[in-house]
């Protein structure tokens, strides 16, 4: 089974290899992969000492600082992913191994193997670029050791992820079939929670002293007592990735790998779930031979619980954008999981707490951190949310079909986007001014209602510039952008990515120079007619917002005619 | 209604079409037939507008595909042999958005009847990811006939269909023919073509070998009288 595994492994490596370095003898993909090599030296391998000043502190804080991590990562494995099947299977090896006279457990160790390979060339490229490119011993025990801590953690959140399942799908049946789990995660988190209790005073005492006195009674906390029983496993899995020599490495590595075994007996075992989930994965697979066949993946299947299929009616007459926007906006609600929301609460409430800590007020502190929200959903959005031409690119043969001209379908693909985030980041700075609104300490309620008028004026025309350099570069360069729900990767696609978010920045900057010459403008104009101060501003941003409307305009006219001129069998789509 | 001209696509040097002119009048079923490779999806592609033919004019209803694609395109319906969908809209959300685009003033009475007519009912809520092979397929199809064009044009129309959704989809095939559509029937089911086609093209290396009902073929081919249409397909190709 592993001698099967190891060979489909090394055959996909090395054709995955040779159709990349083919594919680098288009000039658009090989600036790409110049790009992103020129990134990754600037970033990691330029000169440097590839140590750090986390290798100059005791071993016990760095293994404090490491389980620290162990603790956010799993933290955030068990509670916050959204994924079905801990082992998603593609179609083919769905079709093959299912098919195959082999027994789950060699199904299972077939997967646990390949994902291994995978987790252990991200730890050697990890390790390679924090150490600058300097190869030696260091490089190698390093690179054991996170990708023992890698797999590790990746088995676990496996083990989590069919324990859910299985609570999930059979409730107490369910639970009684996995109480030896149970059992030890309720030790685990009521010892930690007993540990907790008795040891936090004193931690927080201590920090309050400083951060070093802190990191130190934790340390202490970790490695007396019961905390050291409790935090033993964490600190086993750390320990040989914290190992500087290779006595160190040997000494730590039995600890590591028993908790490792343990691990992959522990996701083993759980076959029971396994296959149901693996079954369930497959069968719904099957239903979307079309999209997997076209090498683009899947998107997750509708959860009844959490996305509701209401929507709004289309009405039957009005422009064909509207019925894109509809589509689009559709999409979007879909992707949103009220599980994003809570992430998004507890990230507002943990930000508000900490600015708190800074003796910032309450209603101060939760306006900087909407402003700060707003300004990520109008910079990032464009870019993270796909639904637009990015999506249905590959849907390009229906589009072409529809008797619509091509500014219709860019207005209607972009439109929604620019509605939803425009929605979203003017009712966030709306409700930063609102909790501020009676902060006497900030400026004057009319010069803070004229920033928020020139605010949710600006926004939407900084949205729709970035939409519109995100379809314009799917359109001119398909090949270059990863078409459908799916991020393609490699060092070319980092490339891609790269000169893409510049292309943007550049797109917004030359956007900018005739609005910002209306602006000043028209904030001349007012000035000289006595209305200068923040209102005459506001006034100088609306006309300027309203230049990029134009330009935006502008724009749409001319990607339409290139998409009524695309053909889909030249067009290279990925 | 369908009027094809010296229509020639070439993909860099290898020439996918070359030359091929036929017309489609209303009421006719015209089926496509030929080996792998011998251009049949671009005949097909090129008379939706998803390519652009490198030379010769395609009529839609009267409208040139070139000149006038809107207009032409209002006329036609293409249904792929591969379902492609929009992975977060429903089955009724499917037609309502396709009924907009083709400007269907009354979507709300034609779509149950063609959920009746193709067997969606019970899956109206769904999303693509929740049907099978088949439904999605039958989806692709109702969102065809939605704005009742006046050409449809079939690729593969029952690859994925139960013996039921076969017998069906022929049916449904064979009415809006005799309701005055003009259909385009590509397929590789021999017999299919066989029963629902009034007229065959046959199509080797892009070219057209044989154009007419069986009889015409016939007549030029009085050796081949009395053999099944896949005889003549082989014989004519050389398979």
């Amino acid at each position: 089974m592993i001698g099967a595994a190891w060979y489909l492994t090394r055959r996909s490596l090395a054709n995955s290899a040779r159709a990349r370095m083919r594919r680098l003898r288009q000039p658009k993909y090989a600036a790409a992969f110049a790009a992103g090599a020129l990134y990754l030296w600037l970033m990691f391998l330029r000169q440097g000492s590839p140590g750090t000043a986390v290798s100059l502190l005791a071993p016990e804080t760095r293994e404090t600082m490491a389980v620290l991590v162990e603790v956010v990562v799993l933290l955030v494995t068990w509670t916050a992913s959204t994924t079905e099947s801990p082992f998603p299977f593609t179609l083919a090896e769905t079709q093959f191994l299912f098919a195959a006279p082999l027994t789950r457990r060699q199904v299972m160790l077939f997967k646990i193997f390949r994902s291994q390979v995978a987790l252990a060339t991200s730890a050697v490229i990890t390790v390679f670029l924090l150490r600058r490119g300097a190869w030696g011993l260091a490089t190698v025990t390093h690179a054991l050791g996170l990708w023992l801590a890698y797999a590790t953690l990746n088995l676990n959140s496996a083990g989590m992820g069919l324990l859910r399942l299985s609570l999930a799908q059979h409730g107490v049946v369910g639970a009684r079939r996995r109480l030896g789990t149970l059992l030890v995660l309720g030790a685990g988190l009521g010892g930690a929670w007993w540990v907790a209790r008795r040891d936090l005073p004193g931690i927080e005492t201590a920090f309050a002293h400083g951060f070093g006195a802190g990191l130190e009674a934790l340390t202490t906390a970790l490695h007396s007592g019961p905390g050291a029983v409790l935090s033993w496993p964490l600190r086993a899995v750390a320990d040989p990735l914290l190992a500087r020599t290779p006595g160190e490495l040997v000494a730590a590595l039995p600890p590591a790998l028993l908790i490792f075994g343990l691990h992959v007996w522990w996701v083993v075992g759980s076959s029971l779930a396994f296959e149901e989930a693996a079954t369930d994965a497959a069968v719904r697979r099957a239903g979307l031979l079309a999209g997997i066949r076209q090498g683009r993946g899947w998107t997750r299947p509708r959860d009844t619980r959490t996305h509701p299929l209401t929507s709004s009616r289309l009405a039957p007459a009005g422009g064909p954008e509207g019925a894109f926007v509809w589509k689009n906006v559709l999409g979007v609600r879909r992707e949103f999981s009220p599980r994003s929301l809570i992430v998004i609460v507890i990230a507002t409430v943990g930000g508000v707490a900490s600015l708190r800590g800074g003796h910032l007020p309450a209603s101060e502190a939760l306006g900087a951190i909407l402003l700060f929200a707003a300004g990520l959903v109008t910079l990032l959005g464009p870019i993270a949310l796909r639904f637009d031409l990015r999506r249905d690119l590959e849907l390009l043969e229906v589009l072409k079909t529809y008797p619509v001209r091509g500014r219709a379908v860019i207005a209607g693909e972009a439109g929604a986007l620019l509605l939803t985030l425009s929605a979203a980041a003017g009712a966030l700075v709306t409700a930063a001014f609102l909790v501020t609104l009676t902060d006497a300490a900030l400026p004057d309620l009319s010069d803070r209602a004229a920033i928020l008028a020139a605010l949710l004026t600006t926004i939407p025309s900084v949205i729709a510039v970035f939409l519109l350099v995100q379809n314009a570069a799917v359109l001119v360069f398909p090949a270059w952008v990863t078409v459908g729900p799916q991020r393609a990767a490699g060092l070319e696609a980092t490339g891609q990515r790269m000169l893409l978010t510049l292309g943007s920045l550049l797109a917004l900057a030359v956007a900018l120079v005739p609005a910002t010459a209306a602006i000043l403008g028209i904030s001349w104009g007012l000035g000289r007619a006595g209305l200068d101060g923040p209102w005459g501003m506001t006034a100088g941003v609306a006309g300027g917002a309203a230049v990029i409307g134009g330009e935006c305009w502008f724009a749409v006219q001319l990607l339409g005619g290139v998409f009524d001129r695309m053909d889909p069998s030249s067009a290279g789509i990925p | 209604m369908l009027r094809v001209q010296g229509l020639t696509r070439l993909y860099d040097r290898l020439v996918a079409v070359e030359d091929l002119s036929f017309t489609v009048a209303p009421g006719e079923v015209l089926g496509l037939v030929g080996p792998n490779g011998a251009g049949k999806t671009t005949t097909l592609r090129s008379l939706c507008g998803v390519i652009t033919p490198t030379r010769g004019s395609i009529e839609v209803g009267g409208f040139d595909l070139a000149r006038d694609p809107v207009r032409a395109k209002r006329q036609i319906a293409f249904m792929p042999d591969e379902p492609q969908l929009f992975d977060y809209l429903t089955v009724v959300e499917h037609l309502r958005f396709t009924a907009r685009l083709y400007g269907v003033p009354d979507p709300d009475t034609r779509i149950p009847p063609l959920l009746r007519e193709l067997e969606l009912e019970e899956k109206a809520d769904a999303l693509p990811t929740e049907l099978s092979r088949g439904m999605r397929q039958k989806l692709v199809i109702a969102c065809g006939l939605i704005h009742d064009p006046r050409a449809l044009v079939f690729d593969e129309p029952l690859t994925g269909l139960d013996p039921a959704g076969i017998r069906k989809m022929k049916l449904t095939i064979v009415e809006r023919a005799r309701q005055g559509a003009a259909v385009v029937l590509s397929s590789h089911l021999l017999h299919l073509v066989e029963e629902i086609c009034t007229r065959v093209l046959i199509l080797q290396r892009g070219r057209a070998v044989a154009l007419g009902t069986l009889e015409e073929i016939l007549s030029g081919r009085p050796d081949l009288r009395g053999r099944s249409l896949e005889d003549i397909f082989l014989a004519l190709t050389g398979g």
